[in-house]
């Protein structure tokens, strides 16, 4: 892999990855170094990389990974919705633009991403990667299972279970 | 499960954070500092051994059987000699019990415990840890493919395993190797990785069960295996993929000290991260709704108080909005309000709908929302917290 391969590698899943690092961790410092050390491990196994499977999901299993040891040797327990000093900014980006952008309706929709953003940080740790990576990175449930390594129905289960919390605690923000 | 959820959790969730350009360059940066490290790196070649190749009797299907380097030898080529003698001693166990997965054989070898039984010392916080176990594993690939036998190669950081004794009653998330003062040393030779692990004594825990795992990862791999808070029992997770080997270590009950063992676990199991985080949260949600099935619009005061701070009221013609409060903790709390569903009645009073938020914490995590119709057709909101 070339210099410039690399750059566009970096510029190619550097999103996509960031805002995982950051839900997963609640603070942009601790995202920008799960970030820096998964591109950097991925990096070094330059013929994954290079392969025709799927970079992203690999890259995703090494975030989680490093993020599972951290955490563990760390002992984190950060919340999102705790997190002012370095995560205001994260909690209230804005969502996809949609067809009303109205100031009142870009206005509930951030403030329905804070909710959404805060009670998927609430879930325990196997239902919140879960949700993330099915959500957030739209990887298929089968991939989800290849990325943790676990069989396609307790990835089903988890997303269940998860939404059914998720539900419940939404329930009066999201006025369904 | 409704697809506009399934859409607002995507449309909420969706990737919108982008790295710093910096942090980018910093890991090219990193990426080419790593490239120069590696050509500096060197390898001194260890012994070789001899590797042979057999048939399996009645299999019909060529396996590779690896003769094996010794648990004495393993510990020579450590360059710890004292140690090397203690697993040719006679209070050293030899196991040699062998486990196949899709990829990798991985053998236990043998263990030796005891005191000053190796010249290497391992220190924790300025104090001597004297009185050890020495566990030697080895791994080999099941197709023959070769290992790479130079650090520097980049195979070489694909390999993680993570070697741990556990013991039946301990959660194994909060009790392993890495609790137990754990190091160990490796180096592979005709393509078998051979880890040389140490920990505290495990001769204490004896007269249970002590299994020893093998998995893939860096750390203890809860996915790998399942723990049976029952019975105490771990066992390994069929369906998993990976690598999950467990072995039972053959020791002496007659070792066995429960009272020191007690005493030993007893700082590793106190508070102990994250065990069952599921678990943790189903209990806490289940006490928090024992809880709120007890609290009603008439008796909440009993119950909780409110936090005078966040109190805010919306005018008689506000509807379809959102009443925002932060905690002192910085904790968001919100709720949407809509008078028609809140007071279907128009009647002035607190909305029979009290919504409530928590983590795993329970009860003493609990936050409640209260929404009232005031007289003047004004709305107030509050947070109250359990009392």
């Amino acid at each position: 892999m070339t210099d410039i391969e690399l750059e566009q590698f970096i510029t190619e899943y550097g999103g996509d990855i960031y805002s995982f690092c950051c839900c997963l961790t609640g603070s942009r410092q601790e995202a920008d170094d799960l970030y820096q050390e998964t591109f950097l491990r991925a990096i070094e196994k330059k013929q994954i990389l290079d392969a025709e499977g799927n970079p992203k999901s690999y890259l995703l299993s090494v975030a989680i990974r490093l993020w599972k040891n951290q955490r563990r040797k760390r002992a984190w327990r950060k919340r999102i919705a705790g997190m002012d000093e370095t995560g205001n900014e994260m909690a209230g980006t804005d969502l996809q633009a949609g067809s009303e952008s109205s100031p009142e309706h870009q206005a509930v929709r951030k403030e329905m991403q804070t909710a959404v953003r805060n009670a998927v940080d609430r879930l325990p740790d196997k239902m919140k990667v879960t949700v993330l990576l099915y959500y957030m990175e739209e990887r298929s449930v089968e991939q989800i299972a290849d990325i943790l390594r676990i069989p396609c129905g307790t990835v089903k289960s988890r997303l269940h279970q998860a939404r059914k919390i998720l539900e419940k605690e939404l329930e009066y923000v999201l006025n369904e | 499960m409704s697809d506009r959820f399934d859409q607002i959790l995507k449309q909420a969730l969706a990737p919108d954070q982008t790295p710093d350009l910096r942090l980018n360059q910093k890991i090219l940066n990193q990426v080419k500092e790593r490239e120069e490290m590696k050509k500096r790196r060197k390898w001194v070649p260890g012994i070789v051994f001899s590797f042979v190749l057999v048939l399996a009797a009645g299999s019909g299907v060529a396996y590779a059987a690896y003769r094996l380097l010794t648990p004495e030898q393993t510990a020579e080529r450590t360059g710890d000699e004292k140690l090397a003698q203690a697993f040719s001693g006679e209070d050293a166990v030899d196991i040699n019990e062998t486990q196949r997965f899709s990829e990798y054989d991985v053998t236990l070898m043998g263990i030796a415990s005891g005191k000053d039984i190796s010249q290497h010392l391992t220190e924790k916080n300025g104090e001597i840890l004297n009185d050890r176990t020495y566990i030697v594993t080895a791994v080999a690939r099941t197709d023959g493919a070769s290992m790479p036998e130079n650090v520097a190669d980049e195979a070489y950081g694909d390999m993680r395993f993570f070697v741990s004794p556990l013991i039946q009653g301990c959660n194994p998330a909060q009790v392993n190797v890495i609790t137990m003062d754990g190091v160990y040393t490796e180096f592979i030779q005709d393509d078998v990785l051979y880890r040389l692990t140490e920990c505290s004594n495990i001769e204490m825990f004896a007269d249970r069960t002590v299994y020893l795992c093998v998995s893939d990862e860096t750390y203890y791999n809860e996915d790998a295996y399942n723990y049976d808070e029952a019975t105490g029992e771990i066992s390994r997770a069929e369906d998993y993929k990976g690598v999950n080997a467990l072995f039972e270590l053959p020791l002496d009950p007659a070792l066995a000290d429960p009272e020191a063992a007690e005493e030993y676990l007893a700082p590793l199991t106190g508070e102990g991260e994250d065990a069952s985080e599921e678990d943790t949260y189903l209990l806490g949600s289940k006490e928090a709704d024992e809880f709120m099935e007890r609290v009603t619009p008439e008796n909440i005061d009993q119950y909780a108080e409110r936090i005078e701070d966040s109190v805010q009221t919306f005018g008689a013609d506000e509807d379809n909005l959102m009443y925002k409060y932060t905690m002192e903790d910085g904790e968001h709390i919100a709720r949407y309000i809509e008078r028609a569903r809140e007071f279907p009645d128009g009647k002035p009073g607190m909305s029979e709908r009290i919504a409530y938020f928590h983590d795993e914490g329970g009860v003493e995590s609990l936050k409640m929302t209260t929404l009232t119709l005031n007289t003047d057709g004004t709305v107030t909101a509050a947070v109250y917290i359990p009392k």
